[in-house]
């Protein structure tokens, strides 16, 4: 039988966060810190590589909103003003640690660290990262795709009409502005997926999407293949399952390879542990401490006592998981091969925000991963659309509701914490649908209202505030950005109904809110 | 491992996800209304959520695998500031109400549906004039009907339950029990004397299958882009997951053959 695929796929994401009326608003930084320990390190990954001409291949979703914020021309400027103070800070960390070896070559790591991210970010694209994840498509290492507009929970917001199709076929829409071609994938935010769904995206031209291991294993009619070849729904759309194994030695804080004790430590910061004098510089305007980065202790184990951080045994240590998850992936192929008539597929999608950002060494370890498959002859790195397109004959099957969340299902949406929330987008939604099919064609200036207002809709239906709210993160800020858009949004609509549009309020939200330039209401009719 | 990732059966995700319909448990009787919580941190009159949820167990005092890592994404640390920070804040409160009688019907898991609702004070009136003499000790309550493959019309539900309210709710979980089947909900008035009023009607929400399915019919498509249609491709092969099944089964009567599971169980020591 031919090589196994393997599909890693990362789904990039974070919600619009852009403050102009502030300096240096809190939230920013966590644009600033998934380019610094993400997407910079993957795009570096990704160099060396082709350098070496392995043959990689990788699915990388880009959401909506990341990519606004990547082409925003204010958030560059400040995520290179955050990265000047970021170098700042790790030079004088140089000097401050000569005097201790253990913590000095760690201070070092951190400023040819971030001397590397502006070289890359800069002068080699320009602060344009989008073109460099573009360019990585085009040279074949990458297959782009992408999600929804900005996010939202599809089955939750299905009650309105159009308010799903309209997620869609915007994202499919801003894809093609930055990449120019329909994307073949789409990351359902939360992999959250019911019946029904895959109409819409084979009605934007989408042909697969991925759902969470049981989304596959309790689908109908039961897959003869579970979750190692895809299926087709009704639509023709294919749907990809998530594999468990794979993803459980990777997600898994606990049992997981980024819960080693030789790795970095997320939460021991320079920003909680330093002279509050000397890190202030490089704390928010409000002085709070905050983590800045620049961490120097590993794990060590389940204690407070954290020792320093030795990137060499760190090395070691990715290369033995790297060895270990290849191994057990070909074990996992092996035993397959020997009850499947066609190449088996392993799926293994995760937050791209896993990889730097919470496990330091993720992008190192999946690097080495995908070297190691260059030399293992059983798998292949690949792409759902590699699959489809080696494999187009699929069994039909429509997959079961399903999330990747807690429990399964969609309990992290919509719980105490968050419930009140659709009633208020349910209700904004259906007005401001009301108001769109009202206006089959409309002058210039309620045209950008009722664009706008759709702007407001769909940030207020990200499902990164619904999150918040259940997992009890930044719950104040997530309440907040859903009240401002769905009051901004009602505020545009009362205008619109009224015939009286605020020029210098419509202009000013359009400042503020600036996703999605080519959008246009007609999108919700 | 692997044969629960092809689906035989209940120890898959069902095991992490049993129901525990009995463990129920109140929540959001005590919910805080948020925007009270915002402008000034006092309890808002609450409604009561309903019917509990139920704390799922095994696994429901579990944090998922990816939560600390979604969850990293928007930690900056431990400390948090007032809400005067935002500048661009807007200032108004969003409305009570929409002034328009309707009831929603959300989908949480295969045993749990959400509903909120909606009835303007003007059909409480009207309907209270209705029911005339009977609305002496009308009260109002919810009837969840199971139209599971059928279009309801308002009397052809395979059955239906009653949930009482207490005054003032506005919104409620209820415990369906049912993977895999269709509800639809109305809220209305309920006399003494059994009659009942319906005031709005809700959408129809089919709950997710939490096993596998008895289907296990295989037919086949070609996905090629343009041209999605019947495959004539014939299978006579054994399905993964009883092959796994048959695997395991005869790896332990001891013919020698490791279980996949031990096989991808990580063999790295910390």
């Amino acid at each position: 039988m031919s090589q196994a695929s393997l599909a890693f796929v990362l789904h990039a994401h974070l919600p619009f966060v852009r403050h102009p009326a502030h300096e240096d608003f809190l939230e920013e930084r966590w644009l600033a810190e998934a380019i610094t320990e993400t997407y910079i390190p993957l795009l570096e990954m990704l160099g060396a590589l082709e350098r070496d001409r392995v043959p990689a291949r990788l699915t990388l979703s880009l959401s909506p909103p990341l990519l606004a914020m990547l082409a925003d021309h204010l958030l560059r400027t400040r995520y290179l003003r955050h990265l000047d103070r970021l170098v700042e800070l790790a030079e004088k960390e140089e000097r401050r640690t000569r005097a201790d070896e253990r913590f000095h070559r760690v201070a070092e790591m951190y400023l040819a660290r971030f001397c590397r991210a502006r070289t890359i970010f800069l002068e080699e694209w320009g602060g344009d990262l989008i073109a460099a994840f573009r360019s990585y498509q085009e040279r074949g290492l990458l297959e782009i795709i992408t999600c929804a507009a900005t996010h939202g929970f599809l089955p939750l917001l299905a009650v309105t009409p159009g308010a799903v199709r309209a997620q869609i076929e915007v994202a499919v829409a801003e894809h093609r502005r930055f990449f120019a071609r329909t994307p073949e994938g789409f990351w359902l935010p939360e992999c959250a997926y019911e019946p029904g769904l895959d109409a819409e995206l084979a009605r934007a031209g989408v042909r697969y999407f991925f759902v969470d291991t049981h989304g596959i294993a309790h689908a109908t009619p039961r897959p003869v293949y579970g979750v190692y070849a895809p299926i087709a729904c009704d639509s023709g759309v294919a749907a990809f399952g998530r594999d468990p194994d794979s993803s459980k030695q990777v997600w898994s804080a606990e049992e997981g390879y980024p819960g080693d004790f030789w790795y970095r430590d997320f939460y021991r910061d320079i920003g909680f542990d330093l002279d509050y004098d000397y890190v202030r510089p490089y704390l928010p305007p409000t002085g709070q401490r905050i983590l800045t980065g620049l961490k120097y202790h590993r794990i060590t184990g389940k204690t407070d006592v954290k020792e320093p951080y030795e990137p060499e045994r760190a090395r070691e240590r990715l290369e033995a998981h790297a060895a270990h998850f290849v191994d057990a992936r070909v074990h996992q192929v092996a035993w397959l091969a020997r009850a499947m008539d066609r190449p088996p597929i392993i799926v293994c999608p995760y937050d791209a925000e896993l990889f730097g950002h919470w496990w330091f060494e993720g992008p190192w370890w999946l690097e080495a991963v995908l070297r190691r498959l260059a030399t293992t002859p059983e798998l292949r790195a690949a792409t759902p659309g590699d699959d489809l397109a080696r494999h187009p004959t699929v069994q039909h099957a429509t997959p079961a509701a399903s999330t990747w969340g807690w429990k399964g299902y969609n309990e992290v949406w919509l719980a105490g914490e968050n419930d009140w929330l659709y009633r208020h987008l349910h209700a904004t939604a259906d007005r401001l649908h009301a108001l769109c099919r009202s206006y089959p064609s409309a002058d210039e200036r309620t045209r950008r209202a009722l664009t706008q207002a759709l702007r407001e809709l769909f940030l207020a239906q990200a499902s990164d505030w619904a999150f918040m709210m259940s997992r009890a993160t930044t719950v104040e800020y997530a309440v907040r950005r859903s009240l401002d858009h769905l009051l901004r949004c009602q505020e545009l609509c009362a205008q619109v109904e009224r015939g009286a549009v605020d020029d210098l309020r419509l202009a000013a939200l359009e400042d503020t809110d600036n996703l999605f330039p080519t959008l246009d209401y007609r999108v919700f009719v | 491992m692997l044969a629960e990732a092809l689906g035989t059966g209940l120890e898959l995700v069902g095991g992490w996800l049993d129901c525990g319909r009995s463990m129920a448990r109140r929540i959001g009787a005590q919910v805080v209304d948020p925007l009270a919580r915002l402008a000034g941190g006092g309890d808002a009159p609450h409604a009561p959520a309903g019917d509990p949820p139920p704390a799922h167990e095994p696994g429901g005092g579990e944090t998922p695998p990816q939560s600390p890592v979604e969850e990293a994404k928007y930690y900056l640390g431990p400390a948090r500031e007032p809400a005067a920070r935002f500048v661009d804040r807007e200032s108004g409160e969003l409305p009570r109400a929409y002034g328009c009688d309707r009831i929603v019907l959300l989908p949480r898991d295969p045993w749990w549906v959400f509903t909120y609702w909606e009835i303007t004070p003007a059909t409480r009136v009207h309907a209270l004039r209705a029911l005339a003499a009977e609305a002496e000790g009308a009260r109002e309550l919810l009837r969840v009907y199971d139209v599971t493959f059928i279009t309801f019309t308002g009397d052809n539900a395979w059955q239906s339950f009653d949930v009482g309210l207490p005054p003032g709710a506005d919104h409620w979980y209820l415990n369906v029990g049912r993977p895999a089947a269709s509800f639809c909900v109305e809220i209305g008035l309920a006399t003494p004397g059994g009659r009942f009023l319906p005031l709005a009607r809700s959408n129809v929400v089919t709950t997710s299958r939490a096993t596998p399915s008895p289907d296990a019919t295989v037919r086949w498509v070609d996905v090629a882009p343009g041209a999605v249609r019947e495959s004539a491709r014939a299978w006579e092969g054994t399905p993964l997951a009883r092959a796994a099944a048959e695997e395991q089964a005869a790896a332990e009567v001891g013919e020698g053959r490791s279980r996949s599971s031990e096989a991808h169980t990580p063999r790295t020591a910390r």
